[in-house]
């Protein structure tokens, strides 16, 4: 088979779909690879599950049209595609044993009992689930389902399997298992995997590409690194991972790769100017958390470096890394990780309201395509601004009663 | 599609209606278990041609679309037929024409025989303190039955639930006949009493469902909580228990007081001279013919239950806002 | 100790008044019925004194067997055809929007707060040989001008169905409710066509609704005795029928009281099988009103 047949294994051409008057996708265009696990990533109601119902044929877009191997699938209904799907709540037949369940589609597909049998044994071992095998779903476990699940759509041999946040009904120890497994079961099988989450942690580990979506568009499609480290707008930005957002304008184009932004009550900042833009143009930066160096004493570093001064607003032990909030000329709070690469405790630590030198490497900042305000709410707040859950126990302690009594009341309004 | 596809098609629909034809043409003109065994060995013929049977499948999967609606036509299919007769009802009642065949112009003359019709108003009151009194005895009797049910449970209580659930599915001409049977033995005379009891007897299995209904929603830990703060076992019930049940104990009321209303099959078995209900009364109206009126007098109970249930409503929605 | 007496008299009191009211108002006149078909009827109406096995012969009346298939037939086909009918209904209910949903139960349900009898004679007025329905048949050839529509078994059938479809409708579509959607949306993933995923996953899905609507039309339909008597005619009688006139016409307590016995006898398994599955799973619908 040749590239291109490779590349255009299956398109999004142009789909949108309205509901009534939202429209849950708009105008989404998307090429996906023969074999690649590729993940839809957003939040709830981005119109990743309304895109990937599309694909199974359980809705129809009102635009466009879905390439699946060279053919228009977009009006062939649900139970002629060769396309299987991976239901969120599993949708095992609760009146149907596992093995019921397993062969089901290949009883409607008529074929021969043997051959049906034979199938639906291989699939069992692949799960390890033989010994299970005429037990009904609601005597099986939670992880055991999700295997049943898989096994019931692969047995089929699609095309494509969609796996609609299959792990979101399982906890956390289980949930990084089945990635796992899921993964090697896509070693063995090799078909295309797609994959809805909204939880970038399952999107990144197990995903060749990701798409983020937001608001029914796709933001961003890239490899996990891509997306992480060059986020194309505020909201890829903000949704995967942690960031700081400066806005400003070009005051100065240095050469073909830098130049200089100034933002309002700072100085001038070096940046790295891989979009090549203009002198005067309005330019948001995003900075990650880790990429900043925090230091009590002037920092020795190369002019490529910026280094801003600020107070330490507030500090938060992780234990393999802390996280500060800096508040800087005022206006300004920056959210950053320093990594404990060395023995923590001999050191002079950083606290409250230090004087600290706040530093990056001026290629560590991105300037962004697009920006929207709202996305600054994706960003992690400082502890206060959360409230309860993260209350200093040791300073509740110091607190008299009626205090204790006063922050209740208050929980309670 | 080729013709010869076309031409098998016809066949098929031709088939279809004639089958059609036969079953409605067999429903309306033979005696029922004739209709009925040819319908099915029709259908049967139906189902063994598998070309045909085949040909079925794949035209519900071309006309998906049409089959898709199947269901919401068949629902809103069967509410007209649900209030279609009870339309035909409404208008003939102003119908100057004896028969519903024919228009004879608007009047209002059905309603003033109606209430000149001195029976119908005897017939009324006795329904209403039929009502009254039941309501209030099995409303009682119900709750006592519901929080002992909620409350306790071994095999008294598996005996209690059967006797007070089994009511609801006996058949109403069994409970009828049963109690008339018994009021003979023990040689009481039919009346106005004999009804009332045997009213309070099918009420209180209804009021006890509603009220348990309600206990199976209830926070059992509100009744701790008023313990734990005090309260004797009394207070308890009556402060915290009846007061949150209370809903529970008034739609079992509203339903025993419509089902004592409503009654005739039991009532019919255990009246006495002199103790005509209304539904009785609209019987014997309905066998002597005297239709117009029935109509007039079913229009002003629809048109009375229609108002009750759009006050209960009204209150309902403005107690859901408040 | 004191407070276990103090509970068990608690019980006692809450239990003693509606248990005793059944007891004596329900349990013993059903056990009557059972008693008076073995006792000699009186000529004024009421019951003599002695026993006798002689009433129970009355059961070979000639047109007694007639009654009784008539009775099965119309109880059966009153329940598959209502059930028929339901379950798109309930799918279809389970499925809309919830403003369409609340509509469709709200106007579901009020046929049971209106009288009973009077939606049984709007269908006499329907009926009527000079009504529009048999107009409306005879415009359209599908009669001619002889045929009755009313007082015969069919229109019992009709009515039967009218009377009892809410009953059917009400529990298949709580099951229905709860039925997870999902589950058809992954047959016809795995190919199933529409109506196979119907057949192969709605229907098991539901079966506990169905089994309920099934006996909560079945065991009313064979009892039934006010619509074959208002819309049926001579041939249209139901056992319900013969009790009536036993008691009321012919004044022949013990005959009726033997035919009853019978009735109860056929309807004991499913009425058992009722109160099994109220007891395993107490969560089901309970009848809103129960009609005939």
């Amino acid at each position: 088979m040749g590239v291109y047949e490779l590349e255009d294994f299956l398109r999004f051409k142009g789909i949108s779909k309205c509901f009534g008057a939202t429209r849950a996708v708009n105008n989404v265009n998307l090429s996906i690879k023969r074999g690649e696990i590729f993940s839809l990533l957003g939040p709830s109601g981005c119109g990743k599950t309304t895109l990937l119902r599309m694909l199974a044929g359980f809705e129809t877009p009102t635009q466009g049209s879905i390439i699946l191997g060279g053919t228009d699938i977009t009006d062939v209904p649900a139970n002629k595609r060769k396309v299987n799907t991976v239901f969120q709540s599993y949708a095992l037949f609760p009146h149907m044993t596992v093995r019921e369940n397993i062969a089901y589609g290949l009883t409607i597909a008529h074929e021969p009992k043997e051959l049906i049998r034979e199938k639906v044994d291989q699939m069992l071992t692949m799960i390890q689930m033989q010994e299970h095998a005429n037990k009904k779903p609601s005597q099986i476990s939670g992880g055991q389902k999700q295997r049943t699940a898989i096994a019931r759509a692969l047995v089929l041999k699609p095309e494509v399997l969609l796996l609609d946040e299959p792990l979101a009904a399982l906890d956390l120890k289980l949930r990084q298992k089945m990635l796992m497994e899921l993964s090697l079961i896509h070693d063995e099988v090799g078909i295309t995997f797609i994959y809805v989450t909204h939880d970038q942690g399952e999107a990144m580990s197990i995903s060749d590409r990701i798409a983020v979506m937001n608001n029914g568009h796709i933001e961003q499609v890239g490899t996990p690194a891509e997306i992480y480290e060059a986020p194309r707008s505020s909201f890829v930005a903000a949704f995967i991972g942690d960031t700081n957002f400066f806005d400003g304008k070009i005051s100065k184009v240095i050469d073909a790769e830098y130049c200089i932004l100034d933002v309002p009550d700072l100085p001038p900042i070096l940046c790295f100017n891989d979009k090549k833009l203009a002198l005067g143009a309005n330019v948001h930066l995003s900075i990650r958390p880790e990429k900043f160096q925090i230091s009590l004493e002037k920092p020795q570093v190369s002019d490529k470096y910026n280094v801003l001064e600020g107070k330490v607003e507030d500090v938060v032990y992780q234990g393999d890394h802390t996280k500060y909030w800096v508040t800087i000329a005022d206006d300004w709070k920056i959210a950053l990780t320093r990594q404990h690469t060395r023995f923590m405790l001999d050191e002079k630590p950083i606290t409250w309201n230090d004087h600290v030198f706040v530093y990056w490497f001026a290629d560590d900042g991105f300037m962004l395509d697009r920006y929207s305000v709202e996305d600054e709410d994706l960003l992690q707040v400082p502890p206060q601004a959360v409230g309860e859950t993260e209350i200093d126990d040791a300073a509740i302690a110091e607190l008299p009663n009626a205090t204790m009594l006063n922050i209740q009341q208050e929980d309670e309004q | 599609m080729t013709h010869l596809e076309k031409f098998i098609r016809a066949i098929h629909t031709i088939l279809l209606a004639f089958l059609t034809y036969g079953l409605v043409a067999n429903l309306l003109g033979k005696s029922f278990p004739m209709a009925t065994t040819q319908t099915i060995l029709f259908l049967l013929l139906l189902v063994l041609l598998s070309p045909v049977r085949s040909r079925i499948a794949a035209f519900i999967d071309r006309h998906q679309p049409v089959f898709n609606k199947f269901p919401g036509i068949l629902t809103w299919g069967i509410l007209l037929f649900f209030y279609l007769p009870i339309i035909l009802l409404v208008i003939n009642s102003f119908n100057a024409s004896r028969t519903s065949g024919s228009w004879d112009g608007f009047t209002f003359k059905w309603y003033v025989q109606l209430f000149k019709h001195r029976e119908i108003w005897y017939a009324l009151r006795s329904t209403l303190i039929v009502a009254v009194i039941a309501t209030a005895a099995s409303t009682i009797l119900g709750t006592l039955a519901a929080i002992a049910l909620h409350k306790y449970k071994g095999y008294i209580q598996n005996a209690h639930y059967c006797l007070v659930y089994t009511p609801l599915i006996v058949p109403e001409i069994l409970l009828g006949i049963g109690l008339l049977l018994f009021f003979v033995a023990l040689k009481v005379e039919l009346g106005l009493t004999t009804v009332i009891i045997a009213h309070i007897t099918f009420c209180l299995s209804y009021v006890t469902m509603a009220v348990l209904s309600r206990l199976q929603d209830f926070d059992n830990s509100i009744i701790e909580a008023s313990e734990d703060l005090g309260a004797s076992s009394w207070t308890t019930t009556w402060r915290v228990l009846i007061p949150v049940i209370f809903p529970g104990i008034l739609s079992g009321a509203l339903l025993a007081f419509t089902l004592s209303l409503d009654d005739f099959v039991i009532s019919f078995f255990v009246a006495g001279p002199g103790s005509t209900t209304l539904p009785i009364q609209i019987y014997s109206m309905i066998k002597r013919g005297s239709m117009p009126l029935i109509n007039a007098l079913s229009t002003l109970l629809l048109a009375i239950t229609f108002i009750a249930i759009l006050i209960y409503q009204i209150v309902m929605n403005r107690k859901n806002k408040t | 100790m004191n407070s276990t007496r103090k509970k068990t008299l608690r019980e006692v009191l809450l239990t003693i008044p509606s248990f005793v009211w059944l007891t004596v108002f329900f349990l013993l006149p059903t056990l009557i019925i059972f008693a008076i078909a073995f006792k000699p009827a009186s000529f004024d109406g009421r019951v003599a004194d002695g026993w006798t096995w002689r009433t129970l012969l009355s059961l070979r009346n000639p047109n007694y067997p007639q009654i009784i298939w008539r009775t099965v037939w119309l109880s059966l086909a009153t329940t598959v055809i209502s059930l028929a009918v339901s379950i798109p209904i309930a799918y279809y209910i389970a499925r809309c929007a919830a403003w369409k949903r609340n509509l469709i139960l709200f106007l579901t349900i009020i046929p049971f707060w209106t009288s009973f009898l009077i939606r049984i004679f709007a269908w006499k007025a329907v009926l009527h040989p000079d009504g529009f329905l048999k107009h409306a048949m005879v415009f359209l050839h599908l009669i001619d001008n002889d045929t009755l529509l009313l007082y015969r078994p069919e229109a019992v059938l009709i009515v039967m169905i009218y009377t009892e479809l809410p009953f059917a409708i009400l529990p298949i579509y709580a099951a229905a409710e709860k039925f997870d959607f999902a589950l058809i949306e992954a047959a016809l993933d795995l190919g199933a066509s529409k109506l196979k995923a119907f057949f192969d996953v709605f229907i098991p899905g539901i079966k506990a609704g169905v089994v309920s609507a099934c006996l909560m039309v079945l065991i009313p339909s064979f009892g039934s005795y006010v619509v074959p008597d208002v819309v049926g005619g001579l041939g249209s009688e139901m056992i319900g029928n013969v009790i009536v006139a036993r008691t009321f016409t012919d004044r022949n307590l013990p005959a009726a009281s033997a035919l009853a016995s019978v009735l109860i006898l056929a309807l004991l398994i499913p009425m058992l099988y009722f109160l099994k599955g109220k007891k395993q799973g107490q969560n089901e619908p309970k009848p809103a009103k129960e009609v005939v």
